[in-house]
């Protein structure tokens, strides 16, 4: 989309597991120094958020067009999600329990199962802000599920489509 | 399995390359100093989890309610955001309004069908 607004911005463009090819904006580049578990040499990334399909953000790779993990904010699954980084942690320039919507964005990713999606607590993505700089963080200490059960079976009716998950302040 | 006991500083062999020491002991955690070859992947167990969660997570959409949602994606329709996450990120995640960038071609997203 949006080949014009690429050639009047000059910006770089993806191709996209879902989406087809997108411009994006250089600024918006999520880093992961060391990848995710599994996928160590996936560095680089995107988020895509569409306003029919809240809250789910994509993280695309840059590297892999077949790579595009579903994404909610941790917040959206549990509202009172409870960040707290290891100290192994050296990644994020962050407080070790730091603000979510103001330090760090946090995501869980989405796996979709045969009897229903679950959500990663366990090992939530947090992006530092600043720095967009990113990892996937296990919080071994904590009592959060590596499967935590989504229900958005609303997601597939269209009057529905809003409310899905619930969102509820803070979002992150 | 095989149990020994160590105090702290005391070390032990596997093989001939893996050495294994207990470096601290703290309250309620204790401090390995692990060496290891190169070669050999040396994880904590719960990240052997994630990395089988990731893999099954990167294979999206068999058969579950998200399929359509999924299928309705590549179909098309505006994408609302791809800009960073700058400025309000409270709006960033809440508020489709901010950091969009306005697409004079942009259109509604067409209507979900119902299932």
């Amino acid at each position: 989309m949006n080949s014009g607004l690429a050639a009047q911005f000059s910006m770089p463009s993806c191709q996209t597991k879902y989406f087809g090819e997108l411009s994006y904006e250089p600024s918006a580049v999520i880093e992961f120094p060391d990848g995710l578990p599994a996928f160590e040499d996936q560095r680089r990334f995107i988020l895509i958020d569409r306003q029919d399909l809240k809250p789910l953000v994509f993280m695309q790779s840059l590297d892999t067009p077949g790579l595009c993990f579903l994404t909610v904010p941790a917040g959206a699954v549990a509202a009172d999600f409870r960040l707290e980084l290891s100290e192994e942690i050296t990644v994020l320039n962050v407080p070790r329990k730091p603000a979510l919507g103001t330090d760090v964005v946090c995501l869980v990713i989405v796996t979709l199962r045969p009897t229903g999606p679950t959500a990663n607590l366990l090992a939530p993505i947090v992006i530092d802000l600043r720095t967009l700089r990113a990892v996937q963080a296990v919080m071994t200490d904590s009592a959060y599920s590596i499967q935590h059960p989504l229900s958005m079976p609303a997601m597939a009716s269209k009057d529905a489509a809003p409310e899905p998950l619930q969102v509820r302040e803070p979002v992150c | 399995m095989l149990m020994m006991k160590r105090r702290q500083g005391e070390a032990i062999l596997i093989g001939d390359d893996i050495e294994i020491q207990l470096a601290h002991i703290g309250r309620s955690k204790v401090k390995l100093a692990i060496r290891a070859p190169r070669h050999l992947r040396v994880i904590a167990k719960e990240i052997q989890q994630v990395r089988n969660e990731n893999q099954a997570a990167a294979e999206l959409g068999c058969g579950t309610d998200l399929e359509d949602v999924i299928s309705q994606i590549a179909a098309g329709g505006p994408i609302t955001r791809i800009a960073a996450p700058q400025g309000d990120p409270r709006a960033w995640l809440s508020g489709p309004e901010h950091n969009t960038r306005p697409d004079p071609r942009s259109r509604p997203a067409p209507p979900l069908p119902p299932k």
